[in-house]
């Protein structure tokens, strides 16, 4: 080959990429324009929450076991989707606290999740889940969500987020939910402090997340029949 | 090895090496008590040494449940090595506690911990995930139990010890995140002060008192161990585990909303939820609380008064005088010396009975100011709080009287020259080797031969609650029992497979000599060594023999064991093969013991146990005896306080239960065959070396 | 861009080509450095629903940025066109190897490479755990990954557009017998027989090629696939398919890269080349008895066999 072929190519090519660029730059942006795979533009609120009962927890933390069990097949509370924490040297109420996932009408999860990874599951009940496949492990959800211990777990053995999905999908269980079926913790939980609903409840702090799930027979076995504090 | 983590750690705090033991080869023992055992056996090569002796070897281990959601296990830690407290020799011993330790010990990566040798200096171990530090302790020492736990907490968790926020473990590997505080193991001054009666702490109200474990600890000079992990727990078959925990709580546990109507007795298995069996002043309010994986929540944690996860006897060693002092009625003085002791580390066995001695020495003018043994505690204030704290205080640092009753009962009263006619008496109510009486061998001989036959009070309610506590309750209140003595006689019959023999209980004057006891006492030694202390099932949940949930009042022993230990392991034992294995880890204990000095002319109760008869408010609890008894050919629950043991007759009655496990009825001691059968040959060898064989 | 328009002039010019290769390598210098700014001033957390107290994150480039990744293969294309390639010849000793956009090609592939396969570890792929543990440094990292998947795209871009346009894949190509060559060379490298003559690329280059193309373009496909999922809505089952040849090409191309960095920097005989990759050139002595066929097309002399016969002249390991 010679250097005038070479040189001939190379000017023609030029020409041909200086009129196809412009466009092709252009048409690399429109996809970031038309952008409406996060669902972010209209969100369906989810049809299903747990409440629980931080006055009544027995903070056995079999919740956490059942969730890791029926989610993981594997017995790992770092990876439940439902955390409970204790300080034995508290006094009640102040020593437990129980941290489920609030379902956000909002939820701040699905909006910062760069990859549609974190969605709104629109076949399950609207839950806000995990799509593990999608999940580039950014944890922008992570930090995103507005609630402390965040709700999205970070699943270190995985290297993928999750969260609570209301067991829609229990790979290790039978039991398993769709819309009507059992949810793990509230179905485990020895003193029914967990409930699943279907009401929205009130998003603005923890009143309608944190609830009275006692009852009179709850002053049969000694304890307080109401909210004492 | 699914259930298993694997290893075992291994702590030299002498030489401060830190190794692993492979869990594969000690799987054969189950878990807990067994591994411990074994462990033990191999590697304190001297067995007649003093607890206090630097090659004394502690064991901690859990079980393939602990960390899972099998219910009334997950929590639970099997603690083993040469106790103090024993008399008049310190036998090898065991005690356990609940919480949340075995189960983050598990998520640490780790079956167990061996503790070997003594520290140059106080030391606490910290262990997150495979990183292990031997750190220094110099700044805990002297702290209470709660203020250690708090401090170590600061010091592994960082700033996230005061959030509740995730926090991150190491910076090496991408495994650590948690949103829990590490689970603490810790000697109070007590243990440090090397109290014979010391215990080990964790969390508020977890102990493992009686041994003096913590006594061991202190002169190891080992402060406290921290634990916390973020692995995990394989499981086998998760669906069945999930399914038989469901199962399990839809059947025989107390239904939440709508329980069943409570007639008269305890149960096990479905006990009330925070049924801590105090009576608390009705100003306090509380949550009930429960170990990990608990499925009953027995316990509690109340508002500002004390007593978070206390129980029982953490209660009623002082609730008694709390009652008698402010007219019969409880204040919250009970809760808050449960405290004290709890932050002192101290066993609360030792002080209920050691208060009604020392009250009834001071009733009789031997103690006391200016009196022969002289001590400034106030009795005047008995039933206040103030009194407690004074005496839990001068335990725990040795101070004033303290400096003898730190030496534990037994030998505190034999230095003050009292232990042979407070024995006699019955004043110093220390029925089985130095221990305080819990149930009285007089009546309940299944408490009481078990105790005397191994090396501590058992403390195990198996047959308790429903023997004892619910036809006694049913007398007081006119109440009958939810199944007639008959109908009890059959259930255990069935459930105690292979023996099935319905007068196993029978505790008529007859019965409690006769060869179906020694039936009892076999399968209730068998079924705890292996199902409740190897593999860790809760003495508050297991046995449930008797259920008020299910039609036909059968409770879940027998099916439930199992069930769970299949689910998490893969393996498919009977209920039987476990109790097999039961059997052989008490063939491997006695042998330990052999070696320390066991023999069956040790193995008598405290005099007052054949001189003098039984009878309510003398010793510890207060209620008249009425149990199970097969007389004129009629089954029904019956009084039998009053009663002594004829010692002629239990001596006989031992012989029979020696030939029964296989063991010579001379000595006591097992027959090389028999431990051969049960593939302890290595055991025969080294007992034949020190001509300790049975014949 | 950086490297010079004005060809002619570079052509008559003749001799050293240092301001080329210095403007490359500034331009380099300034892409990574604010590439570096950029990628830890965006992985800072700011506050994220002002609604939602304690709602944070921090900007994904990834996903802030995404319009550089076409701009950037397109800067590729362009530069690999408009450049023009300049001839190898012999100047008093000295032979020009690597000419001003060979070096702008390399060392964007090299240090690119380097800091997504850095940055990819920190990450965590297949069994390799995650080392960094907050979204901050989590971020961090991923933010570094897109400055070297920038560069990187930039880099091969440039690279195929100029190979493709002046016809050169056959240079690099391996050719039958190249890998019994490749295997003779290093023996005698290590003392065994004889050394075949080599033409300007080693048999052994060549023969790496190929990897690195099976490599580096399983890594592109599909990371570009990952990168689309900023963009659009893709079925999970294809991107745990790109994701897991995502992780098997970063493997391939790290095990390239060792290979690659062993063999063109550590053994001592690697230094001419090595020289000639940062200067341009070799020495004609060094070409004469290296690259024997090479050194022929470059003199018009005919191959002298015995010229890379030499035995023990350049022992590995001797010194």
């Amino acid at each position: 080959m010679s250097d005038n072929q070479k040189d001939l190519s190379r000017r023609q090519f030029l020409k041909l990429f200086a009129g196809t660029a412009a466009g092709v730059a252009f048409g690399g942006a429109i996809p970031q324009l038309i952008n409406l795979g996060n669902g972010v533009i209209a969100i369906p609120a989810s049809e299903g929450y747990l409440l629980v009962d931080t006055g009544k927890c027995a903070g056995c933390s079999s919740c956490m076991l059942a969730c890791s069990l029926v989610h993981e097949g594997k017995e790992n509370i770092s990876l439940s989707r439902i955390q409970i924490l204790q300080n034995p040297f508290k006094n009640y109420p102040d020593d437990i606290s129980m941290f489920q996932c609030r379902q956000c009408t909002y939820p701040a999860c699905v909006e910062a999740c760069p990859t549609s990874a974190l969605y709104v599951d629109k076949e399950n009940r609207n839950i806000r889940t995990v799509d593990e496949r999608k999940c580039i492990g950014c944890m922008q959800c992570v930090e995103a969500c507005p609630q402390t211990p965040s709700r999205v777990i970070w699943n270190f053995e995985e290297h993928h987020s999750q969260k609570c999905d209301l067991c829609a999908n229990t790979p290790f269980w039978d039991g398993q939910g769709g819309p009507g079926k059992k949810k793990a913790c509230e179905s485990v939980c020895p003193v029914s402090a967990i409930k699943f609903v279907q009401e929205i409840p009130t998003q603005y702090g923890s009143v309608g997340y944190d609830v009275d799930l006692r009852g009179p027979i709850w002053q049969k076995f000694g304890f307080v029949a109401r909210r004492d504090s | 090895m699914n259930g298993y983590m694997g290893q075992i750690l291994r702590i030299n705090l002498t030489t401060r090496k830190i190794s692993t033991i492979k869990t594969e080869d000690y799987a054969e023992w189950g878990g807990g008590h067994g591994i411990g055992s074994a462990l033990f056996w191999e590697l304190c090569p001297d067995k007649a040494i003093s607890g206090f002796d630097p090659r004394n070897v502690v064991t901690i281990m859990t079980s393939p449940l602990s960390g899972t959601l099998a219910p009334a296990v997950a929590g639970r830690t099997e603690v083993q090595g040469i106790g103090v407290q024993g008399y008049p020799i310190e036998w090898f011993t065991r005690s356990n506690f609940g919480g949340r330790f075995a189960a983050l010990l598990k998520y640490a990566g780790w079956d167990g911990i061996v503790i070997e040798g003594k520290a140059d200096k106080p030391v606490w171990l910290d262990i997150r995930n495979q990183q292990i530090t031997i750190k220094e302790a110099g700044s805990l020492w002297g702290l209470d139990t709660w203020e250690t736990q708090e401090e170590i907490w600061r010091e592994v968790m960082g700033n996230a010890a005061t959030r509740d926020e995730w926090w991150q473990l190491g910076t090496e590997r991408d495994s650590g995140r948690t949103t829990q505080k590490p689970a603490v193991l810790t000697i109070g001054p007590a243990g440090e002060n090397l109290c014979r009666n010391a215990s080990l702490i964790h969390d508020a109200g977890n102990s493992a008192g009686q041994g003096g474990f913590g006594a061991v600890w202190g002169s190891k000079n080992l402060k406290a161990i921290s634990v916390v992990g973020t692995g995990s727990v394989d499981i086998a078959d998760p669906n069945g585990l999930m399914n038989a925990r469901l199962w399990a709580k839809e059947n025989y546990a107390t239904h939440i909303d709508n329980p069943y109507d409570e007639r008269v007795g305890l149960y096990s298995f479905p006990n009330k939820p925070g049924n801590s069996l105090g009576i608390y002043p009705e100003h306090v309010s509380s949550r009930p609380q429960g170990c990990f994986g608990c499925h009953k929540g027995g316990c509690r944690r109340r508002t500002d008064s004390g007593g978070n996860e206390s129980q029982c006897v953490d209660f009623f060693f002082y609730d008694a005088h709390d009652m008698e002092r402010h007219g019969g009625k409880t204040t919250t003085t009970f809760l808050q010396t449960a405290d004290l002791a709890q932050r002192a580390g101290i066993n609360v066995y030792e002080l209920e009975s050691g208060i009604i001695w020392l009250r009834h020495l001071y009733k009789l003018g031997v103690l006391g100011r200016g009196k022969e043994i002289n001590t400034d505690l106030p009795f005047e204030q008995f039933g206040e709080t103030a009194f407690a704290a004074d005496l839990i205080d001068k335990i725990a640092h040795r101070k004033e009287i303290g400096a003898d009753l730190g030496e534990g009962l037994a030998r505190a009263a034999k230095k003050w020259g009292r232990l042979e006619q407070d024995l006699k008496s019955g004043i110093l109510p220390l029925q089985y080797w130095g221990y305080a009486q819990h149930y009285d061998a007089r009546v309940e001989t299944d408490w009481g031969y078990g105790s005397i036959l191994g090396e501590r009070d058992i403390n195990e309610h198996d047959f308790n609650w429903l023997v004892y506590w619910t036809p006694s309750i049913g007398y007081l209140t006119g109440e009958k029992p939810l199944v007639s003595a008959k109908e009890l006689s059959e259930i255990i019959a069935e459930k105690c497979k292979p023996y099935s023999d319905p007068l196993m209980i029978d505790y008529s004057d007859k019965g409690i000599y006769s060869e179906h006891m020694v039936k009892l006492i076999a399968w209730h030694r068998h079924y705890t060594r292996f199902w409740k202390q190897s593999i860790g099932y809760c003495d508050w949940a297991y046995a449930d023999f008797v259920n008020p949930y299910t039609p036909d009042y059968r409770g879940i022993t027998g099916e439930g064991e199992p069930k769970f230990f299949n689910a998490v392991t893969g393996s498919n034992i009977s209920f039987e093969e476990g109790i097999e294995i039961g059997r052989r880890i008490w063939n491997l204990d006695r042998a330990i013991w052999i070696l320390q000095g066991r023999h069956r002319d040790l193995e008598h109760f405290a005099q007052y146990t054949y001189e003098v008869p039984a009878k309510t408010g003398y010793t510890t609890y207060e209620i008249p005896y009425v149990m199970p008894t097969y007389e004129n050919g009629t089954w029904d629950y019956r009084v039998i306080g009053g009663r002594v043991i004829d010692k002629q007759k239990f001596e006989e009655w031992k012989s029979k239960f020696f030939e029964f496990e296989g063991w010579d009825p001379a000595t006591g001691w097992p027959r090389r065959d028999t431990l051969e059968k049960l593939n302890l040959g290595h055991v025969a060898n080294a007992l034949a070396k020190q001509g300790k064989l049975g014949a | 861009m950086v490297y010079s328009r004005d060809l002619e002039r570079e052509k008559t010019k003749g001799g050293l080509k240092l301001p080329k290769r210095i403007s490359s390598g500034l331009g380099l210098v300034v892409v990574f450095t604010l590439g570096f700014y950029l990628a830890y001033k965006a992985s800072q957390l700011y506050q994220y629903q002002a609604v939602f107290a304690g709602s944070y994150t921090y900007q994904l480039l990834f996903t802030s940025f995404s319009w550089l990744i076409p701009v950037s293969i397109l800067g590729g294309i362009f530069a690999g066109a408009a450049s023009e390639r300049e001839q190898s010849q012999i100047i008093d000793g000295q032979v020009l190897r690597h000419d001003g956009l060979a070096f702008l090609i390399h060392w964007s592939h090299a240090i690119a490479t380097l800091l997504l396969v850095v940055t990819g570890v920190y990450l965590g792929f297949l069994f390799i755990p995650r080392l960094v543990f907050t979204p901050q440094s989590v971020g961090y990292m991923l933010n570094l990954h897109f400055v070297g998947v920038v560069v990187l795209l930039f880099s091969v871009s440039c690279h195929l557009t100029d190979l493709l346009l002046a016809g050169k894949l056959k240079e690099h190509w391996p050719e039958a017998g190249d890998f019994k060559a490749a295997l003779a060379h290093y023996a005698a490298k290590v003392g065994i027989g004889t050394a075949p003559p080599e033409g300007k690329y080693l048999a052994s280059e060549k023969l790496s090629y190929p990897l690195w193309v099976l490599s580096v373009g399983l890594v592109i496909l599909t990371g570009l696939t990952k990168i689309s999922a900023h963009v659009w809505n893709l079925p999970g089952g294809l991107m745990e398919v790109a994701t897991l040849l995502h992780d098997i090409g970063a493997l391939l191309v790290i095990l390239n890269l060792a290979a690659h960095i062993f063999f063109s920097s550590l053994v001592p005989w690697s230094r001419p080349l090595l020289r000639s990759m940062l200067t341009g050139y070799v020495s004609e002595e060094y070409v004469r008895k290296n690259h024997p066929k090479w050194y022929a097309e470059l003199s018009g002399q005919p191959l002298r066999k015995t010229d890379s016969t030499e035995k023990g002249s350049q022992l590995p390991f001797s010194s």
